[in-house]
């Protein structure tokens, strides 16, 4: 298929906006793959890797315009710019513009003056403004969720250090999702209120766990994130104290979960002197294994769905072990659709996983390492060693954080935007020594609203021409917008071995691989 | 409430990840050369079953059997004892071989009373039903009359070859057949207490095909390790005559005709000359 390119200049849009005209592209018929994206090195890196870098882009200026389309003909690929040239003056079709929007507040006063009974700010900006952004909303009396990413440390720490001095929240920065007083806040679940109180520094662990929670039965009283720096040493664990605490205190939680990859030595410290401070129930996961204090009230947890499980048996101590053991396995017991054979070929032997969240992936290769004692390599690895040279290519056993910034630069992020994810799928499939595919698929709000339709083709395609295993571990609930049981039955019925929790999937994948290299 | 009733006593350790079928009442998982299965209580124990109450087998995505120890998906830990072992092989009590002899020829009144016209057992009648057949079906009919003639006239190799493979669904009536006659030799062995063993290996070998389910149920046969339901057949047919009849329904709730067919097998070795 023919690629044609064009430059646009002098001309400024924000990455949203470019997101969605790169989304509109690709809807059109006859287009494979389309980009409108700025021109800075990291992008043209990625065009490059992704076979999208023309020869015109290769001079563009930081602040130019690239826009690239794969379509059937060059003649489509030419009407499709000059459609996206009119996008870029005028907006896309169907956007609400400017003068005749609702009145859109541009800075914290003007939304508290629209808004005075608000109490939290969501903060969504470029990284380097964020900080002072975030900064007046405290001044305001607001708690803070701060999405945007790229927030310097030493701004992160004095952000953390004001909130608490004035009794708030500051969670963030790179914090995808939170649950406060039962609202669902960026990408969250629907789930129902309840007795355990989260507290977690990973993101889509905190979705996985909350969603497994909701399944079980139970429900959530609040689910906080503090973004993923918050235990290093740098911060010393401010947000995850802070919330730790407050759950200690509430009335509404007798159960409480904390989520974080292994925080600094001093920091556990403080964890488990807070915890001492009560008689709540408290289950860890600090994503691999630690040494469990001398704290009879302390409840390690391996896996997502082991924390989840954990804490819902806490919570209900009074029943017995039997009637629990039924209650945790109804979830998963939906029927299963799909064969699974090991690939004929003594060639095909490697797991490749894709995934969408940063913590599924994560435990994903927690779960390889504890079972197969190696490590796969990853872009986000356990262990420095094992990182990929270069995050396009794959290697031997691999996970990859499709989330991570160097894959969503100028993309939305795999949970809304399934292009990349089926690009990569598509390639991984074709290397003749891919055994297992390896993928999460994310519901809630926020995320794709038909992951599954999106999925459909590619993995039936995979199945047609190959005997690749592919796994799905689906994560959200019955309640999330997206509908559950249509997504886990279509995904079977494309022939994919569909799970309820990332740790089934992984275990799955892993010991399918075992079994390969056992024949 | 999910709840392990048996384990069989030749289930093997591993972790089971290849699932070859999934039926209503058990699913199969391929581990090595055989198939493996986990399934109701309707379906019945077996050497290599695990019998599941409060659980829809087809739920079942991949188990590891480590110990006594079950963890099915990764989530479900069942443990078991020495009591939930189910013990395939049959505790034969010696009775005469006239008695025996006997009780075989009420099993095949009742079998033919039963009405499994679809089956195989039309073979231990003079002439098969040929009404509403398909060309197929009645070339397939052909065929198992001449390995049963074979059969009759002691040409086991070319009688077991015959047989295999051919009929319908997943474990084909033919196969199913050959695993009835090695398990008749078996029960015969012991009741005249004559040396079959060679005839039980050439009808095994020649039985052996790529369906590994099939190979399984044969290897289970020649070995004399009976299903829950044989394994009553079986005590039906030394020291409980009484409990024939219960003991052959059994025996035929088992698939469309899957039992009749491993059944009409069976009471083939009774007409044998030996």
């Amino acid at each position: 298929m023919p690629t044609i390119g064009t430059l646009v200049q002098g001309k400024y849009l924000d990455s949203v906006k470019l997101m969605l005209i790169s989304q509109e592209i690709r809807q059109q018929s006859g287009v494979q793959d389309a980009v409108a994206i700025m021109a800075t090195t990291e992008n043209k890196a990625i065009l490059k890797a992704t076979d999208m870098l023309l020869p015109e882009f290769e001079g563009a200026l930081e602040t130019d315009i690239c826009i690239a389309v794969k379509a059937e003909t060059e003649e489509l690929c030419r009407e499709i710019i000059e459609l996206v040239k009119v996008w870029l003056q005028k907006g896309l079709p169907g956007a609400v513009q400017s003068e005749t929007a609702e009145f859109q507040p541009r800075s914290i006063e003007g939304a508290v003056k629209q808004f005075p009974e608000a109490n939290l700010a969501l903060i969504s900006i470029a990284g380097k403004y964020a900080g002072t952004e975030a900064e007046k909303a405290l001044d305001k009396g607001l708690h803070v969720m701060l999405f945007s990413d790229n927030v310097p440390l030493e701004t992160e720490l004095k952000l953390k250090q004001y909130a608490i001095e004035k009794n708030l929240l500051l969670m963030g920065p790179d914090c995808g999702t939170a649950i406060i007083n039962g609202t669902p806040l960026a990408f969250a679940n629907s789930v129902r209120p309840g007795k355990i109180g989260i507290v977690s520094a990973a993101g889509t662990g905190l979705q996985e766990v909350s969603s497994i929670i909701h399944n079980l039965g139970e429900g959530v009283s609040q689910a906080f994130g503090t973004g993923g720096r918050d235990g290093k040493k740098a911060i010393g664990g401010l947000m995850l104290l802070f919330c730790l605490e407050y759950l200690i205190d509430d009335e509404h939680t007798d159960a409480i979960v904390l989520i974080s990859k292994v925080p600094d030595n001093e920091v556990v410290a403080k964890l488990w002197e807070l915890i001492k401070s009560t008689r709540k129930p408290v289950v860890v996961n600090f994503l691999k294994s630690f040494e469990k204090p001398a704290l009879d009230n302390v409840y390690p947890a391996e896996t997502l769905a082991d924390t989840a499980q954990l804490a819902v048996r806490l919570l209900n101590d009074a029943k017995s072990a039997e009637q629990l053991k039924s209650v945790l396995s109804n979830d998963s017991l939906f029927p299963n659709r799909a064969l699974v054979t090991l690939p004929k070929s003594p060639e095909r032997k490697y797991l490749r996983g894709l995934f969408s969240g940063g913590t599924l992936c994560y435990e994903a290769q927690f779960v390889y390492h504890q079972k197969l004692g190696d490590f796969a390599f990853s872009n986000a690895p356990l262990e420095i060693e094992y990182g990929l040279n270069d995050v396009w290519q794959s290697k031997e056993d691999t996970i990859i954080d499709l989330g991570a910034d160097e894959f969503t630069v100028g993309r939305p992020h795999p949970m809304i935007d399934f292009s990349l994810r089926i690009k990569k799928l598509e390639e991984e499939s074709r290397d003749p020594e891919v055994a297992v595919l390896l993928l999460d698929v994310v519901l809630g709000y926020g995320a794709h609203l038909s992951p599954h339709l999106e999925l459909d083709k590619t993995i039936k395609a995979i199945k047609k021409d190959t005997d690749i295993v592919i796994i799905c571990s689906v994560v959200g609930t019955d309640s999330d917008p997206q509908n559950r049981q249509e997504v886990i039955k279509t995904l079977q019925q494309s022939g994919a071995v569909a799970t309820t929790t990332n740790a089934e999937a992984c275990a799955l994948a892993v010991r399918i691989i075992q079994a390969i290299r056992s024949t | 409430m999910i709840k392990l009733v048996s384990i069989g006593d030749r289930f093997p350790h591993g972790c089971f990840v290849q699932i070859s079928s999934i039926h209503d009442e058990a699913v199969n998982f391929q581990f090595k050369n055989q198939v493996v299965s986990i399934v109701t209580p309707l379906v019945g124990a077996g050497p290599f079953k695990i019998v599941l109450e409060g659980m829809n087998p087809s739920s079942v995505r991949f188990f590891e059997h480590k110990g006594k120890s079950v963890l099915i998906n990764a989530e479900i830990d069942l443990n078991y004892t020495e009591k939930e072992i189910y013990k395939s092989d049959l505790d034969y009590a010696e009775t005469e071989s006239d008695i025996v002899s006997h009780r075989i020829y009420l099993l095949q009144q009742l079998l033919s009373k039963s009405g499994q016209q679809s089956s195989l057992s039309f073979l231990l009648e003079n002439e098969p039903a040929l009404k509403e057949m398909t060309s197929f079906e009645q070339e397939l009919a052909a065929q198992f009359k001449q390995a049963y003639k074979l059969l009759l006239n002691s040409d086991f190799k070319n009688a077991a070859k015959g047989f295999q493979g051919r009929g319908y669904g997943l474990t084909p009536a033919g196969d199913d057949f050959n695993a009835g006659l090695l398990i008749g030799l078996w029960l015969r062995q012991q009741s005249e207490k004559k040396e079959l063993s060679k005839i039980r290996s050439c009808i095994y070998h020649n039985s052996l095909g790529k369906n590994l389910l099939v190979n399984t149920f044969l290897l289970q046969a020649e070995r004399g390790w009976l299903d829950e339901k044989w394994k009553k057949l079986g005590h039906a047919l030394s020291v409980k005559p009484d409990e024939l009849e219960t003991a052959l329904q059994g025996v035929l709730a088992q698939g469309e005709t899957s039992g009749a067919d491993t059944l009409t097998g069976f009471l083939s070795v009774w007409k044998i000359k030996i």
